[in-house]
């Protein structure tokens, strides 16, 4: 099939200017966005070899073939939202990052919430014993990272959300 | 060909290139060019979001191989996939009879 291994620098150079633009403006994760480099690059490939196989010479061809896929923005305008579209557990996998993420985010919450119990239980019963300063300071941290935790595993999920 | 023309058939003409067989993107686009003799020539950046679509839907489904030292796409009908083609065709084919026997050069049937 037309299209192999491209040897000229120049011609190289040419591709992998307008894949990295084109990458440069998707949306979402890296990983994902390999995938639609990966399936540009061989798209590009095959439309430079039969534009060779027409008469055109290496670098003629080259142009005629990025001219032919348009404008890295039209491209990225076309290509819409990522990770939804690269199909065979491709999301699903890239989305075990952000689950991951989100459930470690819901753990801390829940580990912070418990000790917030414990120690308002114990003030509670016996209010003498409590040395009360490191309690507050303990607290008011515990507080923080429940809400900084619970922020980040909803953006998490989000995340997840956009890949799965 | 003006392109809104084409539009609500594109998801079935690009589902009829893989009738026989397993296509990667550009040989997508270069089937519908080849096939409707350069009447449908479309952009190429609006091949791969519809391919991409047809799969979210599951008409269609990508596998990655390696030709040439590259990673390539390739794109196969589902079964969901052969069953809405084969109702798309038998669609067009009601749709189409009825706008040729209305667009015909001959008379209508006389008014009541």
């Amino acid at each position: 099939m037309a299209g192999g291994n491209v040897s000229d620098p120049a011609i190289r150079d040419t591709v992998a200017d307008y894949l990295a633009a084109v990458t440069a403006q998707l949306p979402g994760p890296a990983a994902a966005r390999v995938g639609v480099t990966d399936e540009l690059r061989d798209g590009l490939m095959e439309a430079r070899g039969l534009h060779q196989a027409r008469g055109c010479s290496p670098l003629e061809a080259t142009a005629a073939a990025i001219a032919e896929f348009g404008p890295p923005a039209s491209v990225v305008a076309a290509t819409g939202r990522l990770g939804r579209r690269l199909g065979e557990g491709f999301g699903r996998r890239a989305a075990l990052a952000p689950t991951a993420a989100a459930v470690a985010g819901l753990a801390a919450v829940l580990a912070d919430l418990t000790l917030l119990a414990i120690l308002g239980g114990q003030a509670l019963a016996s209010p003498g014993s409590l040395v009360w300063a490191p309690v507050i300071v303990a607290a008011c941290a515990s507080l923080t990272r429940v809400l900084l935790a619970g922020r980040a595993a909803r953006r998490c999920l989000a995340t997840r959300a956009t890949l799965t | 060909m003006r392109a809104e023309v084409l539009k609500g058939h594109l998801d079935a003409l690009l589902l009829a290139t893989l009738t026989d067989g397993p296509r990667h993107g550009y040989a997508i686009k270069e089937a519908l060019r080849l096939g409707s003799g350069g009447r449908f020539d479309l952009p190429t950046g609006t091949v791969y979001p519809a391919l991409h679509r047809l799969e979210r839907a599951g008409l269609i489904r990508g596998s990655w191989s390696t030709v040439n030292g590259r990673r390539r796409r390739s794109y196969a009908l589902t079964a969901a996939g052969r069953r809405t083609l084969s109702d798309e065709r038998s669609s067009w084919r009601e749709f189409s009879t009825a706008v040729t026997a209305l667009l015909g050069d001959r008379p209508w049937p006389a008014a009541t």
